[in-house]
């Protein structure tokens, strides 16, 4: 008994290390159960013949069956203890309840198979766990890839857009600011001009002011010089208006110019000499503007003429020093120092020299108007006139008998020939046909022809003068006796409107056919001793409007009745037969 | 008597001196007077305005002469261009104008002031001849007695002044 309970004790303690197969079988069965109960019962009961006991007990199991059995079953009633004598330490649990839970685990699992199952199990889980992180982690890195590749794309663009934005505004602003710049360009050029423009006015106004003042200066200096005194220009103004009441110091300077400007230098110098005030207004610059020597020839000494042209110098505009005969070359040095000079008179100066004509030509540029006539100045002088005297319109050669051809060649091929409006070559017979018509065919504006007193001047040359000149107003045909009415034709055109001749005995009525048809804008007309005209004339000219200034003196021919019969008279117009150049003419018709 | 017509017709202008009096003349006598052609140009009167036009520097009795002078001289031709290069001449004075200017020198300066001012060129050539032919000529003396004007120079001053001026004396 003793080892069947060590084995059984033995059997339990091992009961979890058994064969799942016979653990089953002892559960089924109730072995354990079986041997509890019997064991409790022969520990109470202690029967005699415990084999006898066991082998009843065993058959009423088998009656019974094995089902409702329990510890104390084999225990008569009154010997059934409270608790099963096994309810000890160690063995109580061997039969008793330990028994009953003995058989629940029978199927649990052993701790080496629940280190499997979890060694297993936590493999497994590791595993899944780790396949799902790591899905998730790559899911997570191709979302972290896209997203960063849709942020970089989604930055491309809108750095792209920004950019495109921002160049859009820079270009409209670059071309705003390049349209600014374009008008403010312009502005800053506008105002440079005008700066300039002021800077250059500012600066010519100063030095104009400048000039001013030391002209003035040197005006009053002249005239305290010329006074011979010490005293002030104040002083002097002070004492000669306190004392200058008479009518021609009270109006104005311009009025008193216009009344003295009459005088001669004569009268100019006595007047001088009336008083102060008198002599200042005897010596303003516009009087000296002007200077007419051959008014006062007779008086005209080489000093005084030197001493006026000196006062004058570039104030000097117009100088007459007509028959002034015996001028030295320093007078006429003098001249040329006066370089604003434009007219120059100096006819029937016979001290003229070419020498002189040059001096006077380079020093005064500026001159417009030449009388050289009546002097013996030579070819050379034409050639110096030509060279300096580019601007000279009116040019008067009269009477200058030492001219030759060769003078009038030199004129030609002067530069300024073509500006020249007036020609006088009066008397001048030794010039040949040929010089006049080569000089006149460079001379396109020429306006005023004088050929007085050319007796020897062919029809032919006047009609080819004519054909080159076709805007001469003036012709002086004086004593021109061969020339005949065809020349008449060929100078009568619109542009004529004053025709002078006289001495010709060749022309006949037809001449003033021609004028009367072709020259509608004649108004002055002096046809003087002429003998084949006769009242036919006049009514040829009767047409003729505009006509002023009429003489027909010595025209012997002519008749009270033509005379009353054909010009209209208009009521400006002057018909005088009196006023015939010729001392000689007497009057005949009127 | 197609003349008188033409005169008839024309319209007169009334011209107001400095003292107030009225003058009516022609109107193309009136216009010689570049002054009041401008002025009427300018204003662009009508003809038929009877407002006077004011002439504050010109006083009755000298407008009087101006008038006398236009009216005999409303025939002329324009006058031309003066030309520089032109002599001038103070004996070309008509007979009329002549007589005309034989009056005090007061009013002769007066008639020079009234022609700048009414601009009448003419009437202002033929006074200033005038005045230039009273200087012409005349010793100083002679001009002083004229002008009733007093020597200023001292005795100096007039020995220096003949001295400078006595080439034109010498015959």
């Amino acid at each position: 008994l003793l080892l069947l309970l060590l084995w059984l004790f033995v059997a339990r303690m091992d009961l979890r290390q058994l064969d799942p197969e016979l653990r089953r079988y002892l559960r089924v069965t109730r072995l354990p159960e079986v041997y509890e109960a019997l064991l409790a019962g022969l520990a109470i009961m202690q029967p005699i013949n415990p084999c006898k006991w066991i082998a009843e007990k065993l058959f009423y199991l088998q009656e019974v069956g094995i089902s409702q059995i329990d510890w104390d079953s084999f225990i008569d009633e009154e010997m059934k203890p409270k608790e099963s004598p096994f309810a000890i330490k160690g063995v109580t649990g061997l039969f008793g309840g330990d028994m009953g839970q003995f058989g629940k685990d029978i199927d649990a699992p052993s701790p080496e198979m629940i280190s499997r199952a979890y060694q297993h199990y936590n493999r497994k889980s590791f595993r899944r766990h780790f396949d799902s992180w790591l899905q998730f982690h790559l899911y997570r890195r191709r979302r972290l890839v896209e997203k960063r590749r849709i942020l970089a794309k989604a930055d491309g663009h809108f750095f792209q857009t920004k950019v495109g934005q921002i160049f859009g505004t820079w270009l409209e602003w670059t071309r705003f600011r390049k349209g600014r710049q374009a008008m403010a360009y312009q502005i800053l050029q506008r105002v440079l001009h005008v700066s300039v423009v002021r800077v250059m006015f500012k600066a010519w106004h100063g030095v104009s002011l400048e000039a001013r003042k030391t002209r003035e200066y040197f005006e009053r200096e002249l005239r305290r010089l010329e006074r011979g005194d010490n005293v002030t220009e104040d002083e002097v103004l002070s004492k000669s208006t306190g004392e200058a009441r008479d009518d021609l110091s009270l109006v104005s300077e311009s009025l008193r110019q216009q009344i003295l400007r009459h005088l001669s230098l004569a009268d100019m110098s006595r007047a001088a000499c009336v008083c102060r005030a008198w002599k200042a207004h005897t010596q303003s610059s516009e009087l000296l503007h002007k200077l007419d020597f051959g008014q006062v020839r007779q008086h005209l000494t080489p000093l005084v003429a030197k001493k006026f042209l000196a006062q004058s110098g570039p104030m000097l505009g117009h100088l007459s020093l007509a028959g002034c005969r015996d001028l030295p070359l320093e007078v006429f040095q003098c001249i040329g120092a006066c370089r604003n000079l434009q007219d120059v008179n100096l006819s029937e100066c016979a001290s003229l020299t070419d020498d002189a004509v040059g001096q006077i030509v380079q020093g005064c540029p500026l001159l417009i108007y030449v009388n050289l006539s009546f002097t013996g100045i030579s070819d050379n002088s034409l050639r110096l006139v030509a060279k300096h005297a580019e601007n000279v319109r009116f040019l008067s050669l009269a009477s200058c008998q030492q001219l030759s051809d060769r003078g009038l060649q030199f004129l030609a091929q002067g530069q300024g020939v073509h500006k020249l409006e007036l020609l006088d070559l009066s008397e001048g017979v030794q010039f040949s046909s040929d010089a006049i018509v080569h000089l006149a065919s460079k001379c396109h504006k020429i306006k005023h022809l004088m050929f007085n007193d050319m007796y020897n001047m062919q029809s032919a040359c006047l009609m080819e003068v004519a054909s080159h000149c076709p805007s001469v107003e003036h012709y002086e045909l004086f004593g021109c006796s061969s020339l005949t009415d065809d020349s008449f034709r060929a100078i009568s055109n619109r542009s004529l409107r004053v025709l002078k001749l006289d001495k010709n005995d060749i022309i006949t009525d037809a001449a003033f056919g021609h004028l009367g048809r072709r020259c509608p804008e004649l108004h002055q007309l002096c046809v003087a001793d002429c003998v084949r005209v006769t009242d036919q004339a006049l009514k040829a000219i009767g047409q003729l409007r505009y006509i002023r200034v009429l003489n027909l003196a010595d025209c012997v021919r002519l008749s009270d009745a033509g005379a009353r019969a054909s010009p209209r008279r208009r009521s400006p117009s002057r018909c005088a037969s009196s006023t015939s150049p010729t001392p000689s003419a007497s009057p005949t018709t009127e | 008597s197609q003349l008188s017509n033409q005169r008839a017709a024309m319209p007169n202008i009334k011209l107001q001196s400095s003292d107030n009096e009225i003058f009516e003349v022609e109107l193309e006598i009136a216009k010689q007077s570049n002054t009041i052609k401008t002025m009427l140009e300018d204003l662009s009167v009508s003809d038929d305005s009877d407002d006077p036009v004011p002439l504050p520097n010109v006083n009755a009795a000298i407008l009087k002469k101006v008038i006398a002078w236009c009216t005999h001289h409303k025939d002329d031709p324009p006058p031309v261009e003066e030309d520089e290069y032109k002599e001038r001449r103070t004996d070309d004075i008509p007979t009329w104008d002549l007589e005309f200017m034989k009056v005090d020198q007061g009013t002769l300066f007066e008639i020079i002031l009234a022609s700048n001012y009414l601009d009448i060129k003419g009437l202002l050539d033929v006074a200033c001849k005038t005045v230039a032919n009273m200087i012409k000529g005349k010793s100083p003396e002679e001009i002083r007695k004229t002008f009733n004007i007093k020597c200023d120079f001292t005795a100096e001053e007039l020995e220096q002044v003949r001295k400078e001026n006595e080439w034109c004396e010498e015959k």
